[in-house]
């Protein structure tokens, strides 16, 4: 007979490494190695091919504080009730601006997010980590407008960092009928921010996307595609977001769309909600871009994270989900359209009021474990440190 | 308790308590350990499990049982007969039975799953403690686990301070 208290933390190495390896929530697999010294131990036993495949998990801001959840990739438990508990709260890091006034920036890859603060010294500082990152001030050249523009309250920084280290920041602000757009770019190894300024062909919407591809800035808005979808399905179609991303290398734009007057508790029926795609290539005979309607279908092998201000594709091989499937936010809801079908799927409610200024970031980040000599090593060294 | 029927083969698994199980091959093979044993010909008519007591060791059974793969030679098996998506679901509300079950009698069967090599009766124990690690702060995931916190305090804070994304 085993004792009532069995002793979990002598379970042998190998079978801790296989329950650690079911764990498919980061946070999870973190707090395994946080249980005791054998199970943190037995974990970093992991070969690249028995670690888990981890899911990415959403970041937002939600009244003032900012947001950690694990999605339910499953759908929706039969309640529909949400349980805010298993929400966690970020405590933001010291030096990050306040609720009111923070330019959210993301990765390329969805492995980390920065807060960009422009006052005094201009940084980003990573909301997992804490670590600051010094940035170049504005240009001294930069006239005053331009300047203006960027602390102007009516508009919305934001930027990207991308996998080759460039940052790109950006603005828009409607001015009387046009919409400027203002981004700060630096590339790698560059020292001081590159200024563009552009008037926007866009019209009267929120709902536009930005992102630097192949030294050039590219600005998407769903307002040519509603009506030309609204003709083909004789619907009214509304945009319910525009996003950017690379993947493998190309460019796609993903926009989301639903039906006039749906509101998030009516059911999805076929065709009520939709995600298009449409890649950057390359005209016929000449060097000129230009965006062409992609098949979702061609995605099948990949998953992507619609988010704001950044989003991505992973291989569904390396998450050990479904391919040819895009999650995103719509009304604080999480979305999955599947693009082989075509069906779109309600997996889970946000809390209230989430991603109200239009910011949800997909995160997947590399967890840092260290083993626990290596920790006993530190903290003898700060130790030794603090009495020398 | 399935009668004997003409040309099935049978094993015979003895656990250290002494006590014998008389199970058909096929059930016993469930467990990839013991399916080396018979095809390595390490089997002679008994097979001594060590470390699984009669308890554990007959719940095993009634778990391979259950899940052992019904094929035409059995004779009317109910895939024959049943759509196996109801087949599947009716082996899943039999699972979630089968592990309504103590702590401690958990705690042995997910060794006896890792030793015997079982991997639906691993999935199925493991899950519950996945379940518990993912529904719980660490001081619960300790407590329920009855897992005995040996970082100094010092240690615990750098180790969280790591990753502190991960603690609410």
């Amino acid at each position: 007979m085993s004792a009532l208290r069995p002793p979990w933390a002598d379970l042998p190495p190998e079978l801790l490494l296989d329950i650690s390896g079911r764990l498919h929530e980061l946070a999870d697999f973190v707090r395994f190695h946080t249980v005791c010294t054998s199970w943190r131990g037995a974990g970093l036993l992991h070969s690249p091919r028995t670690r888990p495949m981890f899911r990415p998990w959403l970041l937002m801001p939600c009244d003032g504080i900012i947001v950690h959840s694990a999605v339910n990739f499953e759908g929706v438990s039969t309640s529909g009730l949400r349980r805010d508990c298993d929400d966690m709260v970020l405590a933001e890091p010291p030096g990050a601006s306040s609720a009111d006034d923070r330019k959210w920036v993301g990765s390329r890859d969805g492995t980390a997010a920065w807060i960009f603060t422009w006052s005094t010294q201009p940084k980003l500082v990573n909301l997992l980590t804490g670590d600051i990152t010094l940035m170049s001030q504005l240009p001294e050249n930069a006239d005053d407008k331009t300047k203006q523009l960027w602390k102007d309250p009516r508009g919305n920084p934001r930027g990207i960092v991308y996998g080759d280290g460039t940052v790109f920041l950006y603005t828009c602000i409607r001015q009387e009928h046009t919409m400027i757009l203002t981004a700060a770019t630096m590339p790698p190894g560059d020292a001081a921010w590159s200024i563009t300024l552009k008037e926007l062909d866009v019209p009267r919407s929120r709902l536009l996307n930005v992102a630097y591809h192949n030294s050039k800035i590219y600005v998407r808005a769903c307002d040519k595609l509603v009506p030309k979808l609204n003709a083909i399905n004789e619907r009214d179609y509304i945009c319910g977001g525009t996003y950017l991303l690379e993947s493998r290398g190309e460019l796609i734009s993903a926009f989301v769309l639903h039906e006039q007057g749906w509101q998030v508790n009516d059911d999805l029926s076929s065709g009520t909600l939709l995600v298009e795609l449409e890649a950057l290539e390359e005209a016929n005979g000449d060097d000129k871009m230009r965006w062409v309607e992609r098949e979702g279908r061609s995605l099948s092998d990949r998953v992507l994270f619609l988010g704001s201000p950044a989003s991505f594709s992973v291989d569904a091989t390396e998450l050990g989900m479904d391919g040819g499937c895009a999650y995103f936010v719509l009304e604080a809801c999480v979305f999955r359209y599947n693009f082989i079908n075509r069906e779109a799927k309600l997996l889970e409610w946000l809390r209230h009021g989430s991603g109200a200024d239009g910011v949800n970031l997909w995160l997947r980040p590399q967890p840092t474990i260290a083993p626990i000599q290596e920790i006993r090593e530190r903290l003898q060294d700060s130790n030794k440190g603090r009495k020398g | 308790m399935a009668t004997r029927e003409a040309g099935k083969k049978m094993i015979m698994l003895k656990s250290p308590d002494g006590m014998e199980f008389e199970v058909e091959e096929a059930v016993a093979m469930e467990s990839q350990t013991i399916r080396k044993m018979i095809e390595d010909d390490c089997a002679d008519t008994a097979i001594l499990i060590p470390n699984i007591n009669s308890k554990i060791l007959s719940r095993v059974i009634e778990y391979c049982n259950k899940h052992v793969p019904t094929t035409g030679a059995t004779g009317a098996a109910a895939s024959d007969t049943v759509a196996p998506a109801a087949l599947a679901e009716d082996l899943k509300i039999w699972d979630a039975e089968f592990i309504k079950v103590n702590r401690a009698t958990r705690f042995d069967l997910i060794q006896a799953a890792s030793y015997l090599n079982i991997k639906g009766l691993l999935d199925l124990t493991s899950q519950t403690t996945i379940d518990t690690i993912s529904d719980n702060s660490l001081e619960e995931i300790r407590s329920f686990l009855s897992t005995k916190n040996d970082y100094l305090p010092e240690e615990e804070q750098t180790i969280r301070r790591e990753n502190q994304w991960a603690f609410q």
